[in-house]
């Protein structure tokens, strides 16, 4: 009997209890009386290894080692002297996919584990991967021995968030339900929110109710409120009971419309929650799909009123999320096909359906899987890999969850990542634009596929405090961490707005392109302005002869630095062809994605 | 009526036709009382079962006789057998059952079942199994009231003996028939046990290919001669004696059997099922199908009239009148703005290519007007292209008769137009894909896989032979696809995603769910799942000068180095997400080749173009690179770019003269999905061949392929040109064995070992001993041990394929997974997957030692995989090998 309402559910197979390598070797040796190493801790102990290869032997142990072989790794890992640090972090998440796709640990004493988690009282780094790999493997491994300490680095406010998560996750996994209802209750929104969130997996009804009272402080970006929802989401049954909570308790329209589209990037549309949430921030109830009639009136509607150009600012809007998904001239979201010749393919009744009804018409390579694990999780996403031992889902969000394959309960064929209702964010105006826009891309025209290159994916350096004060601009732009960068992406015809970019007029904006360069040779980049432009290849300053830059690139990702000084110039957008001067050898693509 | 008619036992009849049952084992237990199968009026009779079954309806020989004997009852007769079915195990495609044939649709009084046959590849070990499956169906089959009156009587069929074909690159079927006396002895068992009709086929056939034979394809597919030989055997069994009151002209019969057969067929295994049926019905399918399935089974309830008038002696109009079928519902195009169709000048006007090269037409449908939506094409050994056309595509219309071909294209003065064009086949249906070989051609007739030949000489086909079965249709466009010939001689070819395919053949059944890539040995009759993987739709598959694959998936547009993920898995799992090799720029692609001629630029040779469909429509370029155990290409200039958005490049291969042919499917819409399969504004009546050349340099002089001495085609596989040297090996497949491995032996010894390609022509030859099945463990091992690492990678691939015929292949692998060279490390990590039972365990432990060895990611990929694989066989979680 199924536990999930719709749909046709398929069983399982569920393979792999024990490692056959482990196993097999054992047998073999059973007759010396002997404790048995495998061929792979066989190989490990003979010193054969050259360092560089041992991260395969320890990988491949963690998908197929034994306990025994899971003993041995646990103690060379405990060991300080053990594997070199880059090695010894992946023995760990191998002990960690061996305990979480197979169940299994290693033939040892695990208290000993507790050594290296962190304490958060100073002397470690909370943020270790080593301490946050620990952490995992106390939950997977059920160390009931080390609740209290998770319990208290997680209420610690100087412990960072990528750790709280992680010891949430342990805790959960070790059924600490009054720990983490107490850490819920927080005062402090950076520990109750992902409390909350993380209570939802073991007491979903308090948890809806405790989430609907912090929403409104949490809705101070989409950052924090998006795990919050997606937690419910992720939850059997948790959409329902966090609208009922939410009716009880219903948020501003601001915080309403953030889960709203929380919601719908998690590519669900759950009605109870949509709705109630979409009445909390006041927007218009779903766009009914049209009757046949209907359709022929609106094509032509779309072609008569319909704005390519005012089509292509809607697509982009954020609170749509397309770009999150959808990639655009190669540069975008990869969740979603690529549309950069949609229009090309899909005739205008066609996107208006697939809109509407994002489940009706699915390509290939983009139907999703749901999978219900024994822990009442509900997970969807498009299968990105899948083995005997887990299966990998892409989810809306563009992240992989990989779910262990014995943890499954039930699976079905679920619809399209792509959200229901999202016409309802739309003004019909809007909505004819959008398509028109779609139903013009990669036909001949402004929408063509270009036949020169042109940078379509920059990524914006966020400002930080302090920065005006240093007038370096190698330790401040090109050497800033990855994570200070954010993508944003040009338009179809490689302009890149500026006025989307948050950044005040007359401060300078870093931009950054990337090309990948196959054979060496000489490039030209070519500005529509050079006006309060500098530019920068790798680290070294090019100059701008009139709207042109000569580059000579070696193979490799180069990286293109722009600074703008938007006091300086008078365009509001910039767009950068590049362009092989005649006889250059040089052989690149420009990088896109998201 | 009620014919009630004692029936012989099986003993008693052969007996009394004079045969008797000599198995070593002696004859088969026989059930004391057979029970009798009574016919009554109107009684429908559903066939099920494998491929002994499914065949049935391509040669109605029994049906024929039971209309005829029982011309008053007027039977229906409806065969759901399908390819490789075992009683537990019938994968289909999704919503299958959605179509209208289940048994509770069909409802039977007499159900007919052939399973075992596939079963009986467990052995001795499979056969509680079996035992327990074959209770579970007769209890279901006898207590189900399909027909909502009663249950059926159930009749079951053991399976047919293995033939020995005295041919020693075919199985001798003396082990095959060891275990299908088994499984029919256990059949027969329960089918006592139950009172239920029994048919013991296996005894009869093996006294039948005693003499007369052939009477099988393979050993183990009946051929027409088979059936009509099978047909009085199961008839007797089942009914006695023939009745002297038979009215029919049998022969009219037959043929109106085989009429209604082929209908019926349309309608059960309906390509395109996808839009009918399944998950993508609607919004279109659902518009136009349900008329056009109305139409399809009035039309074939007219042709089960026609059988009974013709049974009871009545005479029949000549043609079938199906004006009382009704029509078809109107469909309107979803494409507003007219479609405009350039003439092949205008068409040409939009291509613009690097400096240095020229397009020119080769053929289009205003000189030749059959080239209608050509989509696959081959070279043969006279210089002459072939393509086949598919005007019927996405389908053909129900009532109407499918007319795609297969067209051969000649450019006699060399000036790179075709100067005409020969229709070898017409009546085809969607036959996405074609090759040349072994005297005839190979072609795609979904779900099957056809053999044509001219056997005179008049460049028409005069024999069509089905020759493999069960390779599903959900989609029209996903199936059966990209043919190219593996340089061992097995001939390989592709399906995309949404197909449940399973193959029997006479070394067990072979399966593969969502996309693959498929290997067939002609010679040996070995069919197997090349790549199990789940691609979207891969369409492109280029085999290199060394033997390495390339697989291009058209849907998503993503490129692989295919050597890494062919290794075996075990049904249902597939291989695991594998990398690119390459980034991909755009998508749909469909089909690739490598530039291997001399008449292009230097700097281009062994760049790999992809054609590409919608927004850029043309022809991409990459540059390759040797990247340790695998490749590594990069985007340079692409090599054609059109902007006409009815340019749509579905092929593309080097031609005799090294210029580049690109077929054009020329179509204004193209998506399956997009549109209504029959939105009037898809195109049927326009189709282009486009030529490629580089007019600085000299073309190539066409290599004489056909007509050659076995010595000059010999010589010929030191050609530069990929492509020369393919068809070359084609052309020696076809000439007498005997004559070639004597030849190919004193050309193995006069090649110059001063020649730097030495190796790669010692490979060649290599190559050719396999493609004639012609082990020589000696050469192998040299050439496994040679100083060449791309001759040892070429090698272990042979050694895989030889591994049951040669001595200790493990330790002779152990020896390439210790190789310094990377591909030859994969390459033998990829053979270690094949090994099964109780040379898993060890085959594991060798592939390990690869780990002391460096790695990369397709090293790491493919161990990982062929670990995975082992893994399971070690645990007893294999099933069955891909």
């Amino acid at each position: 009997m199924s536990r999930l309402a719709d749909g046709v559910w398929r069983l399982i197979v569920v393979f792999m209890a024990a490692s056959s390598l482990g196993s097999v070797m054992t047998s073999r040796q059973a007759a010396a009386d002997e404790p048995a190493d495998s061929a792979l801790v066989k190989l490990l102990k003979s010193g054969r290894v050259p360092e560089a290869r041992l991260g395969a032997i320890v990988e491949m142990l963690g998908k197929r080692g034994s306990p025994a072989d899971l003993g041995y790794l646990y103690e060379r890992t405990l060991d300080p002297k053990g594997f070199a640090p880059a090695i010894r972090l992946r023995a760990m998440a191998a002990l960690v996919e061996a305990a979480a796709n197979r169940g299994l640990r290693p033939a040892r004493d695990l208290e000993k584990l507790e050594d290296l988690i962190p304490s958060g009282n100073g002397g470690k780094s909370t943020g270790d991967s080593v301490g946050r790999e620990a952490i995992r493997l106390a939950g997977l491994w059920k160390l009931e021995s080390a609740v209290d300490r998770l319990a208290a680095l997680a209420g610690k406010p100087e412990t960072d968030d990528a750790t709280r998560a992680v010891v949430l996750e342990s805790l959960v996994g070790l059924g600490g339900r009054g720990k983490i209802a107490d850490l819920a209750r927080s005062p402090d929104v950076a520990v109750s929110l992902p409390a909350t969130a993380a209570l939802a997996a073991l007491d979903v009804t308090a948890a809806a109710t405790r989430a609907a009272e912090i929403l409104p402080a949490a809705a101070a970006g989409r950052r924090e409120v998006d795990p919050l929802i997606a937690a419910f989401l992720d939850r059997q049954g948790g959409a329902d009971v966090l609208a009922q909570a939410i009716a009880k308790r219903p948020p501003p329209a601001d915080a309403a419309k953030l889960a709203l589209r929380a919601v719908y990037a998690h590519g669900r549309s759950d009605p109870a929650l949509a709705s109630t949430l979409g009445k909390a921030a006041g927007v218009a109830a779903d766009v009914k799909p049209p009757s046949p009639d209907e359709l022929v009136a609106w094509v032509a509607e779309v072609v008569k009123k319909g704005d390519p150009r005012r089509g292509e600012a809607v697509f982009r809007r954020a609170d749509l999320n397309c770009v999150n998904c959808h990639s655009l001239a190669k540069a975008g979201g990869e969740v979603g096909p690529d549309l950069s010749a949609i229009g090309m393919s899909s005739p205008v009744d066609y996107i208006i359906r697939s809109i509407l009804l994002p489940d009706e018409s699915i390509k290939e390579q983009f139907h999703t899987l749901v999978v219900l694990t024994g822990d009442g999780q509900v997970y969807q996403g498009i299968v990105a890999d899948k083995d005997d031992q887990r299966i990998v889902l892409k989810e809306a969000n563009g992240q992989t969850r990989s779910v262990p394959v014995a943890s499954i309960e039930d699976q079905k064929e679920g619809g399209s990542l792509m959200p229901k209702g999202l016409a309802n964010l739309m003004t019909r105006g809007e909505f004819l634009d959008l398509v028109r826009f779609l139903s013009e891309l990669g036909k001949p025209g402004p929408y063509a596929i270009g036949t020169t290159p042109t940078f379509q994916r920059y990524r914006v350096l966020k400002p930080t405090a302090g920065d005006a004060d240093s007038p370096d601009v190698r330790a401040r732009v090109l050497e800033a961490k990855p994570e200070r960068w954010e993508s944003v992406y040009a338009r179809v015809d490689g302009s890149l707005p500026l006025d989307e970019i948050k950044i005040p007029r007359g401060q300078t904006v870093y931009l950054q392109g990337e090309l990948e360069v196959s054979a060496a040779g000489a490039v030209e980049l070519v500005l529509d302005s050079a006006q309060g432009m500098a530019l920068w290849s790798d680290d070294e300053p090019v100059a701008l002869i009139g709207t042109t830059a000569a580059l000579a690139l070696s193979p490799g990702r180069r990286e293109i630095t722009f600074a703008i000084d938007t006091g300086k110039r008078a365009a509001r957008s910039l767009r950068v062809a590049i362009k092989k001067p005649a006889g250059s050898t040089a052989e690149f693509t420009v990088v896109g994605g998201r | 009526m009620t014919i009630l008619r004692p029936r012989p036992s099986i003993a008693v009849w052969l007996l009394a036709a004079g045969l008797t049952a000599t198995l070593a084992g002696g004859p088969l237990a026989q059930a004391a009382e057979n029970p009798k199968l009574e016919l009554k009026k109107g009684d429908r009779v559903i066939i099920i079962g494998n491929t002994l079954a499914e065949r049935m309806q391509d040669f109605g020989h029994f049906e024929t006789l039971l209309h005829s004997r029982f011309h008053e009852l007027e039977l229906v007769v409806h065969n759901l057998g399908y390819s490789a079915d075992e009683l537990a195990l019938r994968p289909r495609q999704a919503h299958f059952n959605d179509h209208g044939h289940r048994l509770e649709d069909e409802k039977p009084d007499v159900l007919v079942a052939a399973f075992g046959f596939n079963e009986s590849f467990a052995g001795p070990e499979g056969l509680a199994k079996y035992k327990s499956d074959l209770e579970r169906f007769i209890k279901t089959s006898t207590t189900t009231k399909y027909n909502g009156k009663n249950p059926p009587t159930l009749v079951l069929l053991s399976p047919i003996a293995h033939e020995d074909m005295g041919n020693p690159h075919l199985p001798d079927g003396k082990k095959n028939n060891a275990n299908i006396r088994l499984y029919t002895e256990a059949t027969a068992q329960a089918a006592a046990k139950h009172g239920v009709v029994f048919v013991d086929l296996f005894t009869p056939t093996l006294a039948l290919y005693k003499s007369g034979g052939p009477y099988t394809l393979n050993g183990v597919h009946l051929s027409d001669k088979g059936y009509a030989a099978l047909a009085p055997i199961l008839d007797q069994a089942l009914f006695g004696a023939r009745p002297a009151n038979v009215k029919a002209d049998m022969a009219a019969l037959y043929a109106a059997v085989q009429e209604k057969n082929l209908q019926f067929y349309y309608d059960y295994r309906a390509v395109n099922g996808c839009y009918i049926y399944g998950g993508r019905k609607a919004p279109f399918g659902i518009v136009n199908f349900p008329a056009e399935f109305a139409k399809l089974r009035k039309m074939i309830q007219n042709r089960e009239r026609r059988i009974w008038d013709l049974a009871q002696g009545k005479s029949v109009p000549a043609e079938i009148d199906d004006s009382d079928t009704g029509g078809f519902a109107t469909i309107t195009s979803n494409v507003k703005p007219p479609v405009h169709i350039t003439t092949p000048a205008d068409e040409e006007r939009t291509f613009s290519l690097p400096s240095g090269y020229a397009i020119n037409l080769f053929a289009s449908e205003v000189e030749f007007p059959d080239l209608q939506d050509p989509v696959s094409m081959t070279w043969d050994a006279k210089g002459r292209l072939w393509v086949t056309t598919m005007p019927s595509y996405p389908m053909y219309l129900p009532g109407t008769k499918p007319d795609d071909k297969v067209l051969i294209f000649e450019d006699a003065n060399g000036d790179g137009k075709a100067d005409s064009c020969k229709v070898f086949a017409d009546g085809l249906h969607v036959p996405g894909g074609i090759e040349l070989g072994d005297g005839g051609v190979y072609l795609a007739q979904m779900p099957n896989l056809m053999f044509l030949k001219d056997t005179n000489g008049d460049d028409k086909a005069d024999t069509r032979e089905l020759i493999l079965h069960g390779f599903d249709t959900a989609d029209s466009h996903h199936a059966m696809h990209a043919f190219t010939w593996d340089p061992g001689g097995a001939l390989h070819w592709q399906e995309g995603t949404f197909h449940y395919s399973q193959v029997e053949t006479p070394y067990g059944p072979r399966r593969c769910n969502e996309a693959g890539v498929f290997r067939y040995e002609p010679r040996t009759a070995r069919f197997d799942v090349f790549v199990s993987y789940g691609f979207a739709n891969p369409w492109g598959h280029y085999i290199d000068r060394w033997g390495q694959n390339f697989v291009a998936d058209a849907s998503g547009g993503a490129n692989y180095y295919g050597t890494a993920f062919s290794g075996q898995v075990n049904y249902p799992h597939k291989h695991g997400g594998m990398q690119q090799f390459f980034p991909m720029q755009w998508r749909p692609t469909c089909g690739c080749e490598l530039v291997y001629s001399r008449h292009f630029p230097d700097d281009t040779q062994g760049d790999y173009l992809l054609n590409n469909n919608i927004g850029f429509q043309g022809v991409l370029r990459y540059r390759v690179k040797e990247d340790k155990s695998g490749f590594a290409g990069s985007a340079v200039d692409p090599l054609l770019r059109s902007s006409d958005p009815n340019f749509r490049p579905v092929a593309l291969q080097f031609g005799p003269d090294g210029a580049l042919y690109i077929v054009d499917w020329f179509n204004p819409l193209i998506g399956h999905m997009q549109h209504s399969l029959r939105d009037p504004k898809r195109d049927h009546t326009h189709g282009r061949i486009w030529r490629i050349t580089y007019p600085k340099r000299p073309l190539i002089e066409r290599a004489k392929i056909a007509g050659a001495p076995v010595p000059e085609l010999l010589d010929l596989l030191k050609a530069y040109e990929d492509r020369t040297r393919y068809r070359a090996r084609r052309e020696l497949r076809e000439r007498p064995e005997q004559e070639v491995m004597s030849c190919l032996e004193t050309w193995l010894a006069g090649l110059s070992k001063s020649d730097p390609e030495y190796w790669r022509q010692m490979t060649e030859g290599l190559w050719l001993k396999q493609s004639l099945d012609h082990v020589d463990e000696a050469f192998l091992k040299k050439m496994l041990t040679c100083p060449e690492p791309k001759a040892r990678a070429a090698a272990t691939r042979v050694l895989c394929y030889w591994r049951d015929r040669v001595n200790d292949p493990l330790e002779l692998l152990r020896k390439q997974v210790n190789d310094d060279h990377p591909r030859v490390r994969l390459e033998a990590i990829r053979a270690l997957s094949f090994f099964d039972g109780a040379d898993a365990a060890k085959a594991q432990e060798i592939a390990l030692e690869s780990l002391v060895l460096p790695q990369d990611s397709y090293l790491e990929y493919t161990l990982n995989e062929t670990t995975k694989t082992l893994d399971q066989r070690l645990k007893g979680q294999g099933g069955a090998k891909k």
